[in-house]
């Protein structure tokens, strides 16, 4: 491995915890910064490496803005119920178990960013929808966090923003502050209430972009896949633009450099080409297997 | 091709010519394996190559470009720090006897590795290009199955350094490519200059052995990307899906896949380890398989449907990434993967059934 320039692709960089907080029970956010002082490049997700365990794409949720530092946010996926002794666990540590027990001052190691995110700067002068379900808040908010700092930029801005309860906000400080400053219109959508009766999906709130132009309003839908469809479906009557609704793609990635094949979509590369796509490049370029 | 740099050897040089390069370089040549099958393998000596293999089971791209368990990086703890180190390295080799349409497979690795990836290209893969010496052989006996005349992958026009044809009278003839094959032929001991007539010998024999591919693809090659096209709801998916046993042998086999994984490796002290390179395939049901569980290529039929349009619709730098060798059709213990065999059902309209 003399002369590989580009060696640094399967290397990862040490990165300090800066701050963590508690989102949930189950998810945290991780502020972190590159102890060589290297900057953090654009991109949509970091592939965090856990030695000896393991490695997961993770998608970055800070403001494409901040250089300096950026941050991601984790949900634990916890090791099956039924035994909790301590050996057990551990052998049974995935990327995630691993990132939650790490504290302030720790450090993780990280590769990238990776991917082509959702293109905020190429859609000024436009109402912005982000279509967001469940986790998918965490990529959801990183291009919001950039229009809130250039607000003047854009027109309208909607979340529309779907979960199973209000316990799970994710993200309950930037919704509240979202929603109080009225910088952006919220409108968020519960599958259960919290008096357990039964909610609503992401579905029921997209009305609120009724009378936007569909010539200057574009959508970023991110989440699970099992969304799109009715998200679509939903949205047909807007008549938007195919070049203005972007999805964000998911797939295993192993690699993130577009090497190990595992998510390609037709011929293109999750990782590299995506995974925020159009609907316009979908169609253009028959990625048929992409919704 | 310069005429001044194609030559004539006897077969018996060609022998101590690899004996000779042996003693510098290792030299990766089909040999007979106990089963009397080929495979290509590192030589001990000389008279192990067998120059009229038909084919090997495995390729020899995955040999040299992906070696099983290929370290990527390694790491070990330092006072409580990760601190990371280079993978493997390298091997310096030649590639004796590598047919053409091998040959063509390197293009495909070249186009999801290589340099045409720019910031992306794979370091270990650069590298490893770098150092192999490509001795080409042109086929003798066309494997079973194959198809490489229709494809244009029974002769081979780049990536090689030195191309041998066997002319069928005890002689050799040696088209020298590049500055790296001329360091190489230098070792030779006796030769003689091509002569006019024996470049003729040369066409003679490529044209007759053209003719003696047992399966041609049914499809014009211009004409596939719109066939398939039209046809990726077609029934035949899901029939043939549903008699695949995801064994992914079709994929180990095949010269042109480059799928991998890539899996952690601790040491059992827990304080060093690596992550390791591995042959993975898309045939089987979890290469997908996302967190939450959601299975992107669920149904069998979507993973066959992604494997024939891989090869032969989606474009990686070439007409179609299926160099035709037929080494699939021969892996298959369910016999479906038979891309002749596919293309000809496919065109069908109505359900195939057996």
């Amino acid at each position: 491995m003399s002369n590989c320039e580009n060696q640094y692709l399967y290397v990862p960089r040490t990165a300090r915890i800066l701050e963590i907080e508690e989102l949930t029970d189950k998810e945290k956010r991780f502020l972190l910064k590159f102890d060589n002082g290297t900057e953090i490049g654009p991109g949509e997700f970091v592939a965090v490496y856990a030695p000896g365990i393991g490695e997961a794409p993770i998608s970055l949720c800070s403001s494409p803005f901040d250089k300096e530092t950026f941050e991601i946010a984790v949900r634990r996926i916890d090791p099956p119920e039924g035994r909790h002794d301590e050996a057990y666990v551990q052998t049974l540590m995935n990327v995630t178990t691993y990132i939650h027990t790490k504290k302030v001052g720790d450090t993780l190691d990280i590769r990238g960013p990776f991917g082509r995110e959702f293109p905020v700067h190429e859609l000024k002068g436009k109402n912005i929808a982000v279509i967001v379900g469940g986790i998918g808040l965490f990529p959801g908010v990183r291009p919001l966090r950039e229009i809130a700092k250039t607000r003047e930029d854009f027109k309208k801005v909607f979340v529309l923003f779907g979960t199973r309860s209000p316990a799970e906000r994710y993200f309950p400080r930037l919704l509240d502050e979202w929603t109080e400053s009225k910088i952006f219109d919220v409108r968020e959508a519960y599958e259960r209430l919290a008096n357990g009766e039964k909610g609503g999906f992401v579905t029921g709130v997209l009305d609120a972009i009724e009378g936007c132009k569909p010539e200057d309003t574009a959508v970023y839908i991110v989440g699970p896949s099992v969304m799109f469809k009715p998200v679509m479906a939903t949205l047909e009557k807007y008549n938007l633009f195919d070049e203005n609704v972007y999805f964000s793609l998911e797939r295993q990635m192993r690699c993130c450099v577009g090497r190990c094949g595992h998510c390609r979509i037709n011929d293109v590369l999750t990782c590299v080409d995506g995974p925020v796509f159009s609907l316009k490049e979908i169609k253009d370029r028959r990625l048929w297997e992409a919704l | 091709m310069k005429k001044e740099s194609c030559f004539i050897i006897r077969r018996e040089v060609l022998f101590d010519w690899v004996e000779t390069l042996m003693k510098e370089e290792k030299i990766l040549a089909p040999v007979e394996t106990d089963d009397g099958k080929f495979a290509f393998e590192f030589l001990n000596k000389a008279e192990e190559i067998r120059l009229n293999y038909d084919t090997t089971n495995l390729p020899p791209t995955q040999k040299i470009f992906m070696p099983q368990d290929e370290k990527v990086i390694t790491w070990k703890k330092v006072d409580g720090k990760t601190v990371f180190g280079p993978g493997d390295g390298p091997t310096p080799m030649v590639v004796f006897g590598m047919h053409p349409y091998d040959i063509h497979a390197i293009k495909v690795w070249d186009d999801v590795m290589g340099e045409k990836r720019n910031a992306l290209a794979d370091p270990q893969y650069l590298a490893q290009r770098e150092v192999t010496a490509v001795i080409g052989l042109d086929v003798i006996v066309p494997p079973p199955n194959s198809f490489c005349e229709s494809l244009g992958t029974h002769i081979a026009t780049e990536n090689y350094d030195i191309m041998l044809t066997d002319l069928f009278d005890g002689r050799y003839f040696v088209e020298v490519a590049t500055h790296r094959g001329m360091s190489l032929f230098l070792s030779v001991s006796d030769f003689d200059d091509a002569t006019p007539n024996d470049h003729k010998l040369r066409r003679l024999v490529r044209e007759e052995i053209a003719t003696r591919y047992p399966e041609t693809l049914p499809v014009p090659i211009g004409e596939l990307h719109e066939f398939l096209e039209k046809r990726i709801h077609h029934p035949y998916f899901d029939v043939t899906g549903e008699l695949c046993v995801a064994c992914a042998k079709c994929t180990f086999v095949c010269p042109t896949c480059t799928c991998c994984n890539i899996k952690e490796e601790p040491a059992l002290d827990g304080q060093s380890g690596c992550r390791v390179r591995e042959c993975d395939s898309c045939q089987l049901p979890g290469f997908t398989k996302m967190a939450g569980g959601v299975i992107a290529r669920k149904s069998p039929g979507a993973r066959v449907r992604h494997r024939i349009l891989d090869k032969f619709d989606y474009h990686h730098g070439c007409a179609a990434s299926c160099v035709g060798c037929g080494r699939c059709v021969r892996a298959c213990p369910a016999d479906i993967a038979d891309p002749i065999k596919a293309l000809n059902l496919l065109r069908d309209e109505e359900v195939p059934h057996e």
